[in-house]
């Protein structure tokens, strides 16, 4: 990190910026946010891999490369990895790294507990997938003990009885652990948001991104403790012996239905939201104009936010709830498309009469509007309750979900990358090879996705492993297995990119695109403090303003004005420590007692549990500087 | 090089592709599971709105990335141009307007979607509905006619123009029932009762598939809807009531006695008609499919299904306890017997 070469006298304290011990007791939000970013992308590896052997085993009828147990596996995996390892993190990289530079803050409110999130987050993602491991000592071999009841894990096929195995018990307490990663971050951006704003920074000049941010660690605080409640009966069912959802005796599964549906669908916009910030930065800045209606994406944001905890039963139409709870549930789902299609438009007007300057972040903006129309159109047909009987567990619902996830969430991720990585590197990455990376992925995204909405309309169930000739699927699944091989090359062009351009990319300086918000105000990648003075904010747009306002005098060094009484040295940088990553672990040790020989489990616990004291007790004993 | 080859076309090729094909989607989907060839009124209940949905959708799809398009071209900054565009923050006559046009789309979708949701969910309407309890099971379907004292598997005989009121039921996990082409999907959740209702028009064979997630042969839990002329009907009914002639002392009996079969398996007119795990046996011989639909019922298939069930269907032969209403591999069987089982139970016409 070239911000290591110069010296920063009025510093207080300076850290290690190198070495494997500088990033495991890191505090610092911006190597948090590279430590999210870089373990999110492989964690999105091992998805895609996951997506690939099951287009492989279905690019024909009646293939054998992955069949019954071990599909279920992988589609249980992908949908797992991809949701809670690689969107939600990726998100959560982008959250750390900017949202502190982009309200004019020096830190998060809390950085140790940023640390702290981060491990536990790493702990909960290799908890989840700790069975490949423990499956090579076990009867079945690689991947026998892959956990199988489906990312949505429907009781009572999670029971012991039908899901005897220890899979389940590795997806259950992995999302359990990743849940206090998720609560922990959630609490602390809201925190930094509300408070940690530099001065003149109104709730209303918060950069659109930041709103979103905020909206969605307010859908986490209120909606992971229902999963939570969720897998804790699930734990009690399958470890205790309880009947929570055992019908057999008085239990009831579609209470594990309602509980994780209540998390799930909020869960949606917390995957989506942060894309839809993304690109509230990436098109105004591309058009060179400010977001169009900014005030009504915003608060478009925050009422997805609320209906999004009022829809939850539309997962649920097909089990028969009865008319009155369908008819209202149908009704707030299509509410939503009111606040969506008003986002959709204020980027089509905030294009509309700019400058376009196309660049690859600019592309995967464009495109995620273009892909994300189309997957929320789709969702708009299911949110009607008897189109919903023909969809429900259809290949419909797999297109219209890699429609908003993929079309929508990576995308804006992507542009997210491409738009930040030089003020991240202080390099920019290769626009030829980007454009290249945008066209294969968005064709190779449509021709992978665009047919399963035929096939489920032909009637293809979804997670199933085999079908027939004789039932008319095998063009529609031919054409998609080849489009994701295509996807998972275009990945290859994404990784070359990233890594020719981290070494032998242009300098980037440290306003590349004529940026509005205060990231593009530091130097490139930024100084560990951020801020040499914290700015005074007087628009939504501080930095544009120093650039094209009025005050501004053409050729002159564009200048934010200062903060009165915040300017001076000298600067306080919280300590690196080690010991959050120490009681995270200690968390992770503690479950892994649940699934250790019943002699030893308790000692297992008992060891994590001492772990997670000895490092909560040092890390409040441990200096702040 | 894209720089070269005409940007302008090969994007609106690439944006236009999937809006074609989308075109094509209501032409092509003729297979036997389709969803958009409804043969009873609830089915074309569900067509009414899912067509107009979609035309709905498809429409405001084309709309709205034209928009889109025309804005990126239109307005792509000059070799040139200098200094910056004007800069609007915003119209609120427009941010009114385009709030309340997904609102007249909405009201036009919810109406009709909420008349066919209520419509759906009635208690069978019409006077003597044919009740049959469908109950899911690991991994295939049991259909038990009240009426007549009939119990089968996987293949339901319903008469044509005689309201079929189907009772969905399980005893262990989540199935959901789904005949495409006679009505959408309804979920069979275990301690509940469900309610399916629909009066078949068309003659002929359907297709169903369970729709949940439901373990390994998932994917294997298929089964087939004969809609019967009347007189069909009461004949196969008359058929199915028939109990089984059976010679005891056949060496097929035998062996359907030693291996124990009869834990299970039912044979009505034998002293084994007790047993309700798996598949009734009594007329296992005149059903056209096998392991639910997963292979055609011949005598090489029935030996293979015996011999080996986790190879036709995974998740199967596993001896522990709790799955005990899995089919076993009967690997263990000397040929000689497994030959008469095969050749008995093929008898069972």
């Amino acid at each position: 990190m070239a911000s290591a070469a110069h010296p920063l006298p009025h510093v207080h304290a300076e850290y290690a910026q190198t070495g494997i011990w500088s990033w495991l007791t890191t505090v610092d939000h911006k190597r948090i946010g590279i430590l999210y970013g870089v373990t999110a992308f492989l964690f999105f590896l091992l998805g895609g891999a996951e997506a690939l052997v099951m287009r492989w085993q279905l690019i024909a009828p009646e293939m054998d490369v992955a069949t019954g147990k071990t599909f279920n596996g992988l589609f249980t995996m992908h949908a797992t990895t991809m949701i809670f390892l690689v969107v939600m993190p990726a998100g959560a990289a982008f959250f750390n790294y900017m949202v502190p530079l982009m309200i004019g803050a020096r830190d998060v409110a809390f950085p140790r507990l940023n640390a702290f999130s981060y491990w536990v987050f790493l702990a909960g993602g290799i908890f989840i997938n700790l069975f490949w491991v423990t499956s090579l000592f076990a009867e079945g071999g690689l991947g026998g003990q892959i956990p199988d009841a489906g990312w949505f894990g429907y009781a009572n096929l999670t029971s012991r009885q039908y899901s005897p195995g220890p899979g389940v018990d590795f997806w259950m307490i992995g999302l359990q652990i990743l849940g206090v990663g998720s609560l922990a971050a959630g609490f602390n951006f809201i925190v930094t948001i509300l408070n940690m704003r530099a001065p003149g920074m109104t709730m209303m000049r918060l950069p659109v991104f930041v709103w979103m941010t905020l909206v969605v660690q307010f859908l986490v605080v209120f909606a992971f403790p229902m999963i939570t409640v969720g897998l804790i009966l699930l734990t009690f069912d399958r470890f205790f012996g309880t009947n929570f959802y055992v019908p057999a005796n008085g239990g009831d599964p579609l209470l594990w239905q309602h509980l994780f549906w209540l998390f799930g669908h909020p869960e949606v916009y917390i995957l989506i939201l942060p894309a839809m910030g993304i690109i509230s930065e990436v098109l105004p800045t591309f058009s060179r104009k400010p977001l169009f209606g900014a005030p009504f994406v915003i608060f478009s944001g925050i009422v997805i936010g609320l209906l999004g905890f009022g829809v939850w039963s539309h997962h649920m139409f097909t089990t028969g709830l009865g008319p009155v709870a369908d008819s209202a549930f149908a009704i707030t789902t299509m509410l939503i498309a009111i606040p969506t299609a008003v986002k959709i438009f204020n980027w089509i007007a905030t294009v509309w009469g700019g400058h376009v300057v196309m660049t690859t972040s600019m592309y995967f903006a464009v495109g995620f509007v273009a892909l994300f129309v189309i997957g929320g159109l789709s969702g708009f047909m299911h949110a009607s309750p008897p189109i919903d009987l023909h969809h429900q567990d259809s290949y419909f619902v797999v297109a219209h979900i890699h429609y908003v996830l993929f079309g929508g969430s990576v995308f804006g991720l992507f542009a997210g990358f491409y738009y930040w990585f030089p003020k991240m590197t202080g390099r920019l990455m290769d626009e030829d090879l980007g454009k290249i990376h945008f066209w294969l992925t968005f064709l190779a995204m449509n021709v992978t996705f665009f047919p399963m909405h035929f096939a489920g309309v032909d009637g293809m169930p979804r997670r199933i492993f085999t079908y027939q000739a004789a039932d008319g699927w095998t063009e529609w699944n031919l054409i998609s297995s080849l489009g994701a091989f295509v996807l998972g090359a275009s990945v290859l062009i994404f990784i070359y990119n990233w890594l020719t351009s981290l070494r032998r990319g242009k300098v980037a300086g440290n306003d590349p695109w004529d940026g509005a918000t205060l990231e593009w105000s530091v130097p490139s990648p930024p100084p560990e403090h951020d801020f040499d003075r914290v700015p005074l904010v007087t628009s939504s747009r501080p930095w544009w303003d120093a650039k094209h306002g009025p005050s501004h005098k053409a050729g002159a060094p564009p200048a934010l004005p200062l903060a009165p009484g915040l300017a001076g040295p000298p600067i306080h940088l919280p300590k690196p420590t080690i010991w959050p990553l120490v009681t995270a672990s200690g968390i992770f040790v503690f479950w892994l007692g649940l699934l250790a020989p019943s002699s030893v489990g308790l000692y297992v616990s008992l060891g994590g549990v001492g772990l997670l004291l000895f490092g909560l007790y040092s890390w409040l004993y441990e200096p702040l500087e | 090089m894209l720089r070269r080859a005409s940007p302008r076309l090969a994007s609106l090729a690439a944006w236009l592709a999937p809006l074609l094909l989308a075109g094509c989607a209501w032409v092509i989907g003729d297979t036997e599971m389709s969803t958009v060839h409804p043969t009873t009124e609830q089915g074309r209940a569900i067509q009414g709105i899912y067509a107009l949905t979609t035309w709905i959708v498809l429409g405001i799809l084309v709309v709205v990335e034209a928009f889109l398009l025309y804005a990126v071209f239109r307005y792509r900054r000059r070799d040139g141009e200098k200094g910056v565009p004007r800069q609007i923050h915003g119209n609120t006559p427009l941010e009114v307007g385009w709030t309340l046009i997904p609102l007249v789309f909405i009201v036009i979708v919810m109406v009709p979607t909420l008349q066919i949701t209520c419509a759906l969910q009635q208690p069978a309407p019409g006077p003597n509905p044919l009740e049959v309890k469908v109950t899911g099971k690991r991994w295939w379907f049991e259909f038990e006619y009240p009426e007549y004292g009939i119990v089968t598997a996987n293949e339901l005989h319903l008469p044509v123009g005689r309201m079929a009121n189907l009772g969905l039921f399980s005893d262990n996990v989540i199935h959901s029932f789904w005949v495409p082409r006679l009505a959408g999907k309804r979920d069979l959740v275990p301690g509940r009762t469900q309610h399916i209702w629909f009066t078949p028009e068309e003659v002929g064979w359907y297709d169903g598939q369970c729709a949940e997630l439901c373990g390994a042969s998932h994917a294997l839990m298929g089964f087939k809807v004969k809609v019967d002329t009347p007189d069909e009907f009461a004949a196969w009914v008359a058929h199915q009531q028939s109990p089984a002639t059976v010679d005891m002392a056949s060496p097929g009996m035998q062996a359907f006695q030693g291996n124990a079969c009869f834990t299970c398996h039912s044979i009505q007119g034998t002293p084994f008609s007790f047993a309700r795990i798996g598949p009734n046996l009594t007329h296992v011989g005149s059903r056209t499919l096998l392991a639910a639909a997963t292979v055609e019922n011949t005598p090489e298939n029935m030996r293979r299904w015996i011999r080996n069930a986790s190879e036709l269907k995974p998740g199967h032969a596993s001896k522990t306890v709790q799955e005990a209403d899995l089919m076993w591999n009967f690997e263990h069987v000397p040929d000689p017997q497994l030959d008469a089982l095969v050749a008995f139970l093929q008898g069972l016409e």
